[in-house]
């Protein structure tokens, strides 16, 4: 089954596109990453999804269930829901009620009963440290804590699809470790979890999938080998060449660059650094310095965006 | 199960917002208490009339405490849906397997049990205070405070409503504060001004009209001069006018159904027995309602005096083999007795058709718009 279907989704806020015919495949039991530079849509996606935002046209389907077609189905958006946990990407919790209390009222919305809800309240609030500071009211909680608190809430009802926004907002390195633990936990359980960033490092790590959107579309959906493999082919191979004395690099077919004097940045398809030797060493030239740069997400990001 | 109704009843006790209405509310009678005070300090201690308590309870209401309640359910309402959303508790909300329009309802639920509470403790204030006066509360006395309380719930459940309305349609919570407040002035206070000059610059027309050069013309029996039938043609006109004119003002229509707590109750006579009169229009003449029981029998031969005129022989006339006397109702035998709530709001049930329907029209509309809603 898969997880969650977009097809040719649309939405204006007055005059502004944010979605503009976004299509999109989440199978089962993969952590995907929904990647995009800012404003381009991904909360928008993500409150689409949930209901919270009211697309204009296209469908969505949830854990098989058609949650929109050009319209929500109220009744089927419940029943997927009832199966999702969904962290919001602001950290905005009710700020006079303590973790324990949060946590009671989100299971109550799910009917689970009240000596079930303690003992899932207790595990979760272990989970991420937050156990000593369970009868402390939220609004004194530092960023940090709230987006912990955030994190377990959404899986308060042991959720098939956790959709996560931007959920590495605020976190220090060790709640980031404990987070990607966490999301790997969810897939050995045969979960999906689908979450949105605009920090690829973030994203590198955890998914095995990743979907790029632009100004509403979505531009690259592939697995991350995948993407890198083909980055490479296009000419993503990246090569710093500093030489004693110029060197003219015409004929060869690689899109040369000029870095200050002498210095140079080679793009080939592929690792030419033995070519890049022989043409500086026919032309009376030595090499001082030679580097290998292996293409970041970050940039295959970046051209994308471009 | 109601989880948005527990969710907000929930954060309402936690931010202490519950605890404030009810504080609020509980002090809404203090005033008219304070003023049957002064009042009863003309009154021997035995003879304590309940409806002298019960209508400066009511009289409270025409002036500032019905404004009072009005801004208190208004403000309620309008921060209950865009506060949230712009704060993003609405998304953590909505996520949640719960439908949008059932969730409004719920919430609305929420606050409405809110009100009820601070109604019913104020509605406890009142009797405390009136029998610490030195009032006896009998039960009657009680249901009728009960009533006057839930006509009041109405009309705050009627301004939640519009506050819901407003809140689903401006997300900006000042802004919406301020249109609330707007839509309050001239609701409240600018058209209701505009209503009653209208009244009075027609109630001066027609007596005018009747009162030409000083002199009544034609037949009239209600007031000898000027300023009485004044009085009572504008008072006649600003019943219609609350009725037609001021339907989405719910402290008029208030106001309107507790407006005939007091019964004028006519009274007929056969010999010596007095019975509850009934109009008939027919004859044009008030005869005895014999399924209302006696209201009174004479020891002696009941004469006429003390200004009321003696039953002209004219007067006798036969109905089914029985002679009665065609009484002079309006001079003699109508008398004024206390009806209570119940009365006045039988009476005036348009009014209280009027109080309902733009609740219902106000939530169906808010209820539509937050369904098309972007809730970020």
């Amino acid at each position: 089954m898969t997880a969650i279907i977009i097809e040719d989704l649309k939405k204006m806020y007055k005059d502004v596109k944010a979605l503009d015919g976004l299509n999109l495949n989440v199978p089962e039991g993969r952590i995907y990453g929904f990647l995009g530079p800012n404003g381009a849509g991904k909360s928008t996606t993500i409150m689409s999804m949930l209901g919270i935002v009211r697309p204009n046209s296209g469908r969505i389907e949830l854990l098989g269930k058609e949650v929109f077609n050009d319209g929500f189905s109220e009744g089927n958006l419940v029943k997927a829901k009832e199966r999702i946990g969904y962290m919001p990407e602001h950290a905005t919790l009710w700020d006079f009620l303590t973790p324990l209390q949060t946590l009671d009222i989100i299971g109550l919305a799910y009917r689970i009963p009240k000596m079930e809800r303690a003992k899932r309240a207790r595990e979760l609030l272990e989970m991420v440290d937050l156990w000593e500071d369970r009868n402390r009211k939220v609004g004194k909680f530092s960023k940090g804590m709230r987006q912990k608190l955030l994190l377990v809430q959404a899986l308060i009802n042991d959720p098939d699809l956790l959709i996560l926004d931007e959920p590495m907002n605020g976190l220090d390195p060790k709640g980031i470790a404990e987070f990607k633990e966490i999301i790997r936990r969810q897939k050995d359980e045969g979960k999906t979890v689908f979450f949105s960033s605009h920090i690829l490092a973030h994203v590198e790590e955890v998914c095995d999938t990743v979907g790029v959107i632009v100004r509403g579309k979505l531009r690259l959906e592939d697995t991350i080998d995948n993407i890198k493999r083909e980055f490479l082919e296009r000419g993503g191979y990246v090569i710093l060449v500093e030489t004693n004395k110029p060197v003219d690099f015409t004929g060869t077919g690689w899109k040369v660059e000029t870095r200050g004097e002498n210095r140079y940045v080679i793009r080939a398809s592929s690792d030419v650094r033995e070519r890049v030797y022989d043409v500086v060493s026919s032309q009376g030239a030595k090499i001082l310095q030679m580097k290998v740069r292996t293409p970041s997400l970050e940039e295959i990001f970046l051209k994308v965006v471009e | 199960m109601l989880w948005g109704t527990k969710l907000e009843l929930k954060q309402s006790l936690r931010t202490k917002k519950f605890i404030i209405i009810v504080i609020m509310m509980s002090l809404l009678y203090v005033p008219a208490l304070y003023g049957l005070k002064k009042l009863i300090a003309f009154m021997s201690p035995q003879n304590r009339p309940m409806n002298v308590a019960m209508s400066s309870i009511v009289s409270s209401m025409k002036d500032l405490t019905g404004f009072f309640i009005a801004l208190l359910a208004l403000l309620l309402g309008v921060m209950a849906i865009n506060a949230s959303v712009r704060k993003g508790t609405m998304a953590l909300v909505m996520s949640r397997p719960v439908k949008r329009r059932s969730y409004l309802l719920q919430k609305f639920l929420a606050h409405t049990i809110i009100l009820t509470v601070s109604v019913l403790v104020s509605a406890a204030v009142a009797l405390i205070g009136i029998r610490y006066l030195g009032f006896s509360v009998r039960p009657s006395f009680v249901g009728d405070v009960l009533l006057f309380s839930m006509v009041i719930l109405l009309a705050m459940i009627q301004f939640l409503a519009l506050g819901y309305l407003i809140s689903t349609l401006v997300r900006s919570t000042s802004a919406a504060v301020g249109i609330a407040v707007a839509l309050f002035l001239v609701m409240l206070i600018v058209v209701p001004l505009l209503v009653q000059t209208t009244a009075a610059s027609n109630a001066h027309r027609l007596a005018r009209e009747k009162f030409q050069n000083g002199n009544a013309i034609g037949n009239y029996t209600l007031g000898s001069n000027y300023e009485t039938y004044f009085n009572h043609e504008k008072n006649r006109l600003m019943r219609r006018y609350r009725t037609y004119y001021l339907f989405l003002d719910p402290i008029s229509q208030v106001n309107m159904l507790v407006s005939n707590l007091s019964e004028i109750v006519y009274i007929t006579r056969i010999n010596s027995t007095f019975y509850h009169a009934k109009y008939n229009s027919s004859l044009r003449m008030y005869l005895p309602d014999k399924s209302r029981g006696i209201v009174w029998r004479s020891e002696k031969e009941f004469t006429m005096k003390n200004g009321c005129p003696s039953v002209p022989p004219s007067g006798l006339v036969r109905v089914n083999g029985t002679a009665y006397y065609k009484m002079v109702v309006e001079s003699c035998y109508r008398q004024t007795v206390y009806a209570g709530v119940w009365h006045s709001i039988a009476v005036n049930r348009r009014n209280l058709i009027l109080l309902l329907i733009p609740t219902f029209v106000y939530l169906f509309a808010a209820v539509y718009r937050f369904n098309s809603m972007d809730l970020r």
